[in-house]
């Protein structure tokens, strides 16, 4: 019906307008650059607390500095049971073609082939925030970036390096810089 | 050409029953965003639908007085923020408003 569409539509423009700040990719740019040092790195816990309140920061600097000028807008929660149930039931099917892909060209009690494989591994794990982020802003970019995180991601777990970890640390830096495009 | 049959007399009669608060364009427009948002405030609202200040208070007082939309005013570090949302009457309001668009434009 021509109506939801157009609804739908509206919803989509006044979501692209609220984060024509860009600072939510800013931030997710920045976790995405810095998250491969920080790995095995000791402060990693505090980390996993700078990606939880992500959100909460960047909110905040958009209350003082990017609200005023561009207006604020609240949309309508997901369901966190359905949002939750959602990103399980996905970080699930990515260890299952993970596991599958290590145990035909490789062994999956071989830690070493898991980090050979992270960056493929994080690659399919970047797909779901890109599909959240095109199905609500309805942008084809967001699509262009979830192909390239896994083209990108299968191409650093192939690519011999040093160590797996610096597969991973490259992809991640790469994939940064992209979100911040 | 003259109404004759009770049927195509009923579709127009329909035209009558639509909701002429909102189906003024500019309200209309208000209506739509809010629909489709849980709040927004007023300078977003303005950049959205195109309305200077004055117009789209004008509007948004008229859809106020009809119990539409809420207008919460308040202060965010010491400076006044509007905050405008849907009320329950004016989301059901605007359903029934697109139901009946949408038979008489059938």
């Amino acid at each position: 019906m021509t109506q939801n569409i157009n609804l739908k539509e509206i919803e989509k423009k006044a979501y692209r307008d609220s984060q024509q700040d860009g600072l939510m990719e800013v931030m997710m740019g920045l976790i995405l650059m810095t998250f491969g040092g920080f790995f095995y790195s000791p402060i990693f816990a505090f980390y996993i607390l700078l990606i939880v309140f992500a959100g909460r920061i960047v909110e905040f600097i958009r209350r003082r500095y990017t609200h005023p000028r561009i207006g604020f807008v609240k949309f309508h929660e997901e369901n966190p049971k359905d949002a939750m149930t959602g990103v399980f039931l996905f970080e699930v099917a990515v260890i299952v073609i993970m596991f599958t892909l290590i145990s035909i060209f490789g062994e999956v009690t071989d830690y070493s082939q898991w980090v050979d494989w992270s960056p493929l591994f994080f690659g399919m794990i970047l797909v779901g925030p890109f599909a959240h982020a095109q199905s609500r802003s309805g942008n084809v970019r967001y699509t262009g970036y979830a192909i390239l995180s896994v083209v990108l991601g299968l191409f650093f777990s192939l690519a011999e390096f040093a160590s797996g970890r610096t597969g991973l640390i490259l992809y991640l830096v790469l994939m940064g810089g992209i979100s911040f495009h | 050409m003259p109404v004759s049959d009770s049927g195509s007399s009923e579709e127009l009669q329909q035209i009558a029953g639509i909701d002429r608060l909102i189906h003024e364009p500019a309200r209309l427009m208000i209506m739509a965003y809010l629909y489709v948002v849980e709040s927004a405030d007023f300078l977003f609202l303005m950049r959205q639908t195109g309305l200077t200040p004055g117009n789209l208070s004008s509007h948004t007082s008229k859809l106020e007085a009809a119990g539409y939309i809420e207008i919460v005013k308040e202060f965010v570090d010491k400076k006044p923020h509007t905050m405008l949302r849907l009320t329950d009457a004016g989301r059901g309001a605007f359903q029934d408003y697109r139901e009946q668009m949408m038979e008489v434009l059938r």
